[in-house]
């Protein structure tokens, strides 16, 4: 079962996010805010880190983190705009992509 | 009957987390869209919930809920007079939005009421009361640039309990970064 970090977001769209992994049937695991990430990606082992697009400096985070960890997929989700970041594992490029229910859950399920 | 909900919103993370609080307070999901969407279907939705840009199109809506709650991005001075006009119940403000606030203004707009908030300050103040000495000990040696190691030593605490004591003031202050919650408290003059 593939394990997913989620990192700060607000307690709504979090509660959507979990509404989303659990039909996905994905192992969710949560980390308190932005610092926390990779002591709790180091600890974890998950396999996809979700974090959050409306934050600043969000799209360097995951780039940073996609080069820590090679073998993770990063995904930045905007809970405002349609949009969302996809860093896939092992350094193949990223690509931005509309956000809608059925592309996140293809994206996290996708591993 | 449970009243029914219908959530508009274009964000989809954002609408699945409405409807997830909506049904964890009672409340059916009646439907949900995105820019009206599908469009709500007369007579099965008791309120519908939509985002300030859609007002236009909501206006056109035959009787499509009994009650109106508008997502809005900010208070200015225009918005409650439109929303006065447009006979809507009431509005939340989307960037602070939090499950419980959504849920008494469900509540209250079912039972006729209506949900205007008072325009918002971005943090809530702060008091000193608010905070214990040891709080402010430790948000003393944040705002001088001290990292979690360095205030543990300072004040004999375990670099767990710092954090800890951290996390309890940023959750207390409803800041979302440390630095955040240091620029308040010396904004409020409280270190």
């Amino acid at each position: 079962m593939p394990r997913v970090l989620i990192v700060d977001f607000g307690a709504i769209a979090r509660r959507g996010l979990l509404g989303f992994l659990d039909d996905a049937g994905v192992d969710v695991i949560t980390a308190s805010s932005r610092e926390h990430v990779v002591t709790r990606l180091r600890e974890t082992n998950a396999d996809v880190v979700l974090l959050n697009l409306d934050a600043d400096g969000a799209g360097e985070q995951a780039k940073q983190i996609a080069d820590t960890f090679p073998e993770l997929k990063v995904i930045a989700c905007s809970s405002e705009r349609p949009t969302m970041l996809v860093v896939p594992p092992h350094g193949a490029g990223s690509y931005t992509s509309p956000l809608t229910s059925a592309r996140l859950q293809e994206e996290v399920g996708a591993l | 009957m449970q009243p029914r909900v219908w959530i508009d919103t274009s964000n989809a993370i954002f609408r699945r987390g409405l409807c997830g609080c909506a049904l964890d307070a009672g409340f059916a999901v009646a439907g949900e869209s995105e820019a009206l969407t599908p469009a709500p279907e007369p007579g099965r939705v008791d309120v519908l919930v939509f985002d300030l840009e859609q007002l236009p199109g909501v206006l056109l809506l035959e009787a499509a809920a009994d009650h109106f709650v508008a997502l809005v991005d900010a208070v200015d001075d225009a918005l409650l007079p439109t929303l006065l006009e447009a006979a809507v119940d009431g509005f939340l403000l989307r960037p602070q939005l939090r499950p419980p606030e959504l849920v008494r203004c469900l509540q209250t707009v079912v039972s006729g009421g209506r949900w205007y908030p008072a325009a918002p300050r971005p943090v809530r103040p702060i008091t000193r009361q608010r905070l214990t000495p040891r709080e402010v000990a430790v948000l003393r040696l944040l705002a001088d640039g001290d990292r979690t190691t360095e205030i543990a030593h300072a004040l004999s605490y375990s670099e767990r309990m710092v954090k800890n004591i951290v996390h309890d003031v940023m959750t207390k202050m409803e800041c979302r970064t440390r630095a955040q919650a240091v620029a308040v408290v010396v904004r409020e003059h409280v270190i």
